[in-house]
């Protein structure tokens, strides 16, 4: 008599442990999902009914409304996600660099501006009619045009920017590494290892000078038009160093007299 | 006869040459066996090995795979070998491509690479692209439809506004 109604007792305990697991996980998912940002079949549902609808006018103009909003609210949840993934890559950017600091937090302050702004543009969808909603994707467009994506294109810049700086260390070390061996070996003495050495310290420096010029463009606002550009230019000189740094290497295997090489 | 035998037998050798030869002799035989000591075998051993090693390391010159460019200067040549060098400047490579790599590059291109056959530079690009947009957590799976065009949010907040 005692113990089947135990059972039925841990039976039913578990039961709504396992539900609350169940609903819990859900909530936890949904808060951590990311929004679906294909919008295509959404717009093509509106453009169909623009089209091609000739039943009762305020079916469908609640029809398209709801649509709108629902596709506003997609595009507006989409563009946070955008800006907050470059928030957080921005975020792990290294701040061992005293001068980068300031260029950093400046963009993440930006980016944090832009994610209000999303959110309070999210919050006013509910309450628009049509009209309203055009105004509103209007408002955003052009917001996004004109504030927005300079920025956003700025700190992607700054991400490149960032990710050389580890580049131009490794060279800056390399060459200093390279003048210390081309002396104690005494390959000054030959005329074509002195050019060479030479012409890689010219190249190092405009790498360098064009690396310092990009940093004091991402720190402009509004941003000049071709950082990315200065940005590349002191990547190809830090290549061309490389490739002194190549015929340096080969000379030397071939003035050391100590047999073959590999 | 017989007595021709009994004067060779009366023959004596000088005693002074056989004292000489008896010295000589005895400086020659050792005076005493001697044992080899640890010492004496672990020197002998090493000379041994010594002499293997010697040849090992002449045939591995004979047969080739040693550079004494690099093994006898390698602290101060590293800095110039040819691997590490190549190293630096293939990660150079990487940063150009990926600067070529605007953010409206990234918008339009909705991080899908550019199909196998397209042309080289166009293909560099489109990887580079979708390196960054990755790396920017941007990137996402290609569209299992055969519509090439997806619909960026420019062009969504375009399509609301009319």
């Amino acid at each position: 008599m005692w113990r089947p109604l135990a059972d039925k007792h841990w039976t039913a305990v578990t039961a709504v442990l396992f539900l609350c697991a169940v609903l819990l996980l859900g909530v936890a998912r949904a808060e951590t999902e990311t929004p679906l940002c294909e919008f295509t079949e959404s717009i093509k549902e509106l453009e169909g009914l623009q089209a091609d609808y000739y039943g009762d006018p305020a079916f469908r103009v609640r029809t398209e409304l709801a649509i709108r909003k629902r596709l506003l609210v997609m595009v507006i949840d989409c563009a946070a996600q955008e800006a907050r993934s470059l928030r957080q890559k921005i975020e792990e950017t290294s701040t061992e660099h005293d001068i980068v600091v300031p260029i950093r937090t400046r963009f993440l302050e930006t980016l944090n501006g832009a994610l209000q702004h999303y959110a309070d543009a999210r919050s006013r969808v509910d309450t628009l009619g049509i009209g309203g909603s055009k105004d509103l994707a209007r408002e955003i467009r052009v917001w996004r045009e004109n504030t927005y994506t300079p920025t956003a294109t700025q700190a992607l810049n700054f991400l490149v920017w960032a990710k050389n700086q580890e580049l131009f260390s490794a060279a800056n070390g390399r060459l200093a590494d390279i003048r210390t061996a081309i002396r104690s070996l005494k390959l000054t003495e030959d005329e074509k290892a002195r050019a060479l050495l030479e012409g890689s310290v010219v190249s190092l420096r405009a790498a360098n000078e064009e690396n310092d010029r990009a940093r004091g463009e991402l720190d402009q606002f509004p941003p000049p038009a071709n950082t990315l550009g200065v940005i590349r230019t002191s990547l190809e000189k830090l290549a061309h160093t490389y490739e002194l740094f190549f015929s340096l290497s080969e000379l030397a295997q071939k003035l050391i007299p100590l047999g073959e090489k590999q | 006869m017989m007595d021709l035998l009994k004067q060779l037998k009366r023959i004596t050798p000088d005693p002074s040459f056989s004292a000489r030869s008896r010295i000589e002799l005895l400086a020659q035989m050792p005076m005493r066996i001697v044992r080899p000591s640890i010492w004496q075998l672990f020197g002998e051993s090493m000379a041994s090995a010594g002499a293997l090693a010697l040849v090992g390391m002449l045939l591995l010159v004979a047969v080739g795979g040693f550079s004494a460019w690099n093994f006898l200067t390698p602290l101060r040549i590293t800095s110039l070998d040819p691997a590490g060098l190549t190293a630096e400047a293939e990660a150079i490579d990487i940063q150009i491509q990926l600067a070529g790599v605007g953010y409206a590059d990234l918008q339009a291109a909705e991080s899908t690479p550019a199909a196998a056959d397209a042309p080289l530079p166009e293909r560099r690009q489109s990887i580079a692209t979708h390196k960054l947009a990755e790396e920017l957590g941007l990137a996402e799976p290609a569209p299992t439809t055969t519509d090439a065009h997806t619909v960026t949010i420019d062009e969504a907040l375009d399509a609301l506004a009319e």
